[in-house]
């Protein structure tokens, strides 16, 4: 694991220094540079494998070739095997040189053949050209600007900010992105000019133009038709745990994140039943009422596969972790799960460097019970009337005595809305009421309402069946909430703590099975049997039964708590108003409203504050 | 010698298993043969200009089960009017009349098998009990004879029988002079029904890129129809091969040489799978293409390390590692004197080994072992 950066245009040594600096947490065993006339690639190294040979960059034999690469290609030694028995010569044991020989042999249609977590950039010096590629789940981050005729590329933004020619200044329309998702999701940045390579694509740079191309995509769908529960979850067992195998490559201590939950419980127990001696598992659980603590579901795992077991009781102090975050996040993600991730990381890296974790398995199994919702919604939108719906459904829901959370969805389903808005309803950040409310005159003037909708056009609308609409929303999920979101967080939080971690439910063989099964066979006895299933006979009948539980953090009660004056601060103070994004009175109103015990907004300010914070980091 | 052969799989239909049926029925000229097979469009004409005995079974049309009842009934009746020497099951779907056959009529009876239909979870006892009732099994390839066994029938009961391709028919010069092939592109070609993933068109599309990077001029023709096509077509555009990738449909029988005579190299990367127990029992359009003297690259898996020769006439890969597909595709496509060399070989071994009249000639010996009399031939009473 490794933070890249790289520039293509005028580059002196120290500036390619300090931008590789910036990015010390993600490798702090080792550096590297190359410096050659209008070229600079810097990268960071955190040591997995081949520990004393793998220094980077990595040249080719008559170091025409040059990569700085940042991931791990679990397949690295049949590739090695291959290309030995092709006639390449290797001077390390370490996966990146596998990079250079396979462009030798196949150019940039070597991707194809890389199976893992990537982010690299291979400079060909004959031909005075850069080709930059991001795996296809996009699991690893990067970011790239073109700027003065030079081009600038890095595994973080701070990186690229090292830079005289750059400077940090906010998109406004990725600002309401931001707002409405809670995260930006690519190709934009909230940084003027920076964009997300999007994951699996490749960008070519030359003779000073930029191609970005697609090479890999999830094909949804329910294709497979007439296999059943049982042949898939044989085919799925026998994936996942080739998969896991593969992640384990390490030279180095390799540990688990364990929360309880069924994916982290899933990939560890693939793990203990792939390894001889027991495995490193970590915990932690945070002493705060009203939070969701999940170390006692952890231990029962801990203990049915015999691991070396460590928790951590955390009463975590929000104040003065956040800033912190926030930086190491480039952007803001107003996503909670963030605190319990890095401190997590933390915890681990005082004994192990590389981590496997569960992320992904909603994204990959269709986990999110709103899918269905959104198919029962568009079902009753054909079948019943409007008036029906709105006027007398509707109402009768709002006095139903169900829960706040069951009438919000109720409501989502019954309201006459378009697909667009409906499913912003069930994601959001920010309301989209409140987002256009919060936002000040000048602000909505000056960028062009619904681009949020917009990101989501191609993957809605028109009539489609059931198996169509959730596998649509599935495609739509990873290609902005797992990336752009889940992942980035993932990644720059176990950075930030200079962690590896690996997620071997985002395998991309195990992603193409998945997605070709039909919706009967995916979502059979609701979602994830097939990952029940493949691991019901190594976990607690507990463990498989347990319902989904939302992440850890009591947002609301921080927000109208601990948290309550520190946000006040942030949001109300003259650094805040003098931004003019947004309109002072709507923000006061808001707060207001949390200030009170039952506080319903607690995401909504959350996404306010990280992106206050966001701004004073990199922007004040 | 009189026997009764009843399968669901027969031509006019397409498919391996059809052609095998037909293939058996007719070669047999010395043999009473009456083949029972599904009503559909077309069979008259087919059946008039084949000379062989066949009754069509009407209850096709409405489904599997119906038919299987009138199957049932027909069989039934035709064997108390005139006892048969031996029931042959062209599939394992129609043993249940042959066990009702045997357990009332004492007629015996051998059962074909080939690969998804008795690997499949589904029903499984039920296949167990049918193949183990029965006389003789005949597996397709020597993988199909122990997923036979898995089933616990005995080891000797078990026979290997390998289909064929007809040499004449599939030809390197079918009219007296070689055939064409289209200007400099070079063609890998895939023939199958595109209704199972286990064929492997996804991996060979997930190939492409990497051939494409050493053979920019390559295209994927993929012949055959069937849902899976959308699928196909989107992995195709999912890794950016779209442009590459030709689904010609269906082929007709008569143009099927020629389309094998306009490729470099046969591409059939089934593997095995849990999915319906997806899997190549022998593969016999390699043959096919091995007759018009083409090399095939296919998948490790199944029945094909039968039907094709690993490095004789042709490349057997891991039919899920893209990358090794992709460089034993190369090579053949980069390698002319490679290419002739594994097609030749491959002609060469169809005509020592693989011809229609080699397996009719076996499937002769294994009937009379399987009716426990000698082969007599009948052919005066069965014109």
């Amino acid at each position: 694991m490794c933070g890249i950066c790289g520039v293509l245009g005028p580059i002196d040594a120290s500036v390619l220094r300090s931008m590789t600096r910036t990015m010390v947490h993600r490798g702090p065993d080792d550096e590297g540079f190359y410096l050659a006339d209008g070229v600079g690639l810097g990268v960071r190294r955190l040591s997995i494998i081949d520990v004393a040979g793998g220094h980077q960059p990595i040249t080719n034999e008559d170091g025409t070739l040059v990569v700085v690469f940042n991931g791990e290609i679990y397949n690295h030694r049949e590739l090695r095997t291959r290309l030995e028995t092709q006639g390449h010569r290797f001077a390390t044991r370490s996966d990146t040189e596998v990079l250079v020989h396979l462009y030798e042999e196949y150019g940039d249609a070597s991707v194809h053949l890389l199976q893992g977590m990537f982010a690299y950039a291979l400079w060909d010096g004959k031909r005075r050209r850069l080709l930059v590629a991001r795996d296809r789940l996009g699991i690893k981050p990067l970011y790239y600007l073109e700027t003065n005729g030079s081009f600038l590329f890095a595994s973080e933004v701070k990186a690229l900010l090292e830079h005289a020619d750059v400077s940090a200044a906010p998109d406004l329309q990725a600002l309401d992105l931001y707002l409405a998702f809670r995260y930006v999701p690519g190709p934009h940045t909230l940084f003027r000019g920076i964009k997300k390579l999007p994951p699996g694509h490749r960008l070519v740079r030359e003779d000073g133009r930029t191609q970005v191309q697609r090479y890999w995509d999830p094909v949804l769908g329910d294709f497979q038709s007439a296999i059943n529960l049982d042949e898939a979850v044989e085919e799925f067992s026998g994936l996942l745990r080739d998969t896991v195998r593969r992640h384990l490559i390490s030279d180095v201590p390799v540990g688990m994140l364990l929360s309880g939950g069924l994916d982290s419980s899933a990939v560890t127990a693939m793990t203990a039943a792939a390894r001889t001696q027991p495995i490193t598992t970590f915990t932690v659980g945070f002493d705060l009422p009203g939070s969701h603590n999940e170390l006692a579901q952890a231990r029962v795992v801990a203990k049915r596969l015999g691991t070396d077991h460590h928790e951590l009781v955390l009463t975590p102090d929000a104040t003065e972790l956040l800033p912190e975050l926030v930086r190491h996040l480039d952007e803001p993600i107003a996503d909670p799960a963030a605190l319990p991730t890095y401190l997590i990381c933390r915890f681990a890296r005082q004994m192990v460097p590389v981590v496997l974790t569960g992320e992904g398995g909603d994204e990959l199994l269709g986990g999110y019970p709103r899918y269905e919702w959104f198919a029962r919604a568009k079902l009753l939108q054909r079948l019943l009337p409007a008036w029906v719906r709105e006027g007398v459904l509707l109402p009768l829901s709002r006095i139903a005595p169900v829960t706040r959370r069951y009438k919000t969805a109720l409501d989502n389903i019954l309201a006459e809305r378009d697909d667009a808005t409906r499913h912003m309803h069930w994601v959001a950040g920010l309301d989209p009421a409140l987002r256009s409310d919060l936002l000040s005159p000048e602000l909505r003037e000056a960028i062009s309402l619904g681009a949020p909708e917009a990101v989501l056009t191609p993957y809605l609308g028109g009539v489609a069946t059931r198996a169509e609409i959730v596998h649509r929303l599935m495609a739509l999920d990873m290609q902005t909430w797992l990336v752009d979101d889940v992942l980035t967080k993932m990644d720059k939080m176990s950075m930030a703590a200079s962690v590896e971690a690996r997620v071997p439910l985002l395998d991309h063989r195990l992603v193409e099975f998945v997605a070709s099964l039909p919706l009967a066979v995916k979502l059979r006895h609701g979602a994830k049997t097939l990952l029940k299933r493949a691991v019901a006979p190594l976990l607690p009948a507990s463990t498989i039964r347990r319902r989904k539980h939302a992440f850890q953090v009591p947002l609301d009660q921080w927000v109208s708590g601990p948290l309550r004056d520190f946000t006040r601060d942030m949001l109300l103070d003259r650094r805040a108003r003098q931004r003019g994004w947004f309109d002072g009175s709507r923000v006061e109103a808001l707060l207001g409203r949390n200030g009170r015990r039952r506080c319903r907004d607690g995401q909504s300010v959350w996404t306010l504050l990280c992106l206050e914070l966001w701004a004073r980091e990199f922007l004040d | 010698m009189k026997i009764l052969l009843l399968t669901w799989d027969y031509p006019p239909a397409r498919g391996g298993i059809q052609i095998w049926m037909f293939e058996l029925a007719r070669r047999l000229p010395d043999a009473r043969v009456t083949v029972f097979a599904p009503a559909t469009t077309g069979d008259a004409a087919f059946d008039a200009a084949s000379h062989v005995r066949v009754r069509r079974l009407r209850r096709a049309t409405s489904g599997l089960v119906p038919w299987l009842f009138h199957l049932s009934a027909a069989t039934l009746w035709a064997c108390s009017a005139a006892r048969p020497d031996l029931i042959v099951c062209g599939h394992v779907l129609t043993v249940p009349v042959a066990l009702a056959a045997r357990r009332l009529l004492g007629v015996p009876y051998v059962v074909f098998t080939y690969g998804y239909e008795i690997r499949r979870r589904r029903r499984r006892q039920i296949v167990s009990r049918l193949l183990r009732g029965a006389d003789m099994v005949i597996a397709c390839s020597r993988f199909t004879r122990s997923a036979v066994l898995g089933h616990g029938v005995a080891p000797e009961r078990v026979r290997l029988l390998h289909p064929g391709a007809d040499p004449e028919r599939f030809h390197p010069e079918p009219h007296g002079k070689a055939g064409r092939r289209n200007g400099d592109a070079r063609t890998m070609l895939s023939v199958a029904r595109l209704t199972d993933l286990y064929k492997g068109h996804d991996t060979a599309i997930r190939a492409l890129p990497l051939i494409k990077a050493k053979c920019p001029d390559v295209r994927y023709v993929i012949a055959g129809d069937g849902p899976l096509r959308d699928y196909l077509t989107r992995v195709a555009r999912s890794v950016g091969v779209e442009r590459d990738v030709v689904f010609v449909g269906e082929v007709a029988d008569e143009d099927l040489t020629d389309l094998y005579l306009s490729s470099d190299v046969l591409v059939l990367l089934s593997r095995e799978s849990a999915s319906e127990g997806g899997a190549e029992g022998f593969g016999i359009v390699s043959l096919e293409a091995a007759a018009c003297g083409k090399p095939v690259v296919a998948g490790r898996s199944g029945g094909l390390v039968d039907s094709v020769s690993d490095g004789e006439t042709g490349i057997l890969v891991d039919p899920l590692d893209t990358g090794a597909a992709a460089e034993a595709i190369v090579s053949v496509l980069h390698d002319a004197t490679l290419a002739r060399r594994l097609g030749e070989a491959g002609r060469r071994r169809v005509l020592e080994r693989f011809t229609w009249d080699a397996m009719a000639a076996e499937a002769r010996r294994l009937f009379a072992e399987a009716a426990g009399q000698p082969w007599t031939g009948s052919a005066a009473s069965s014109s």
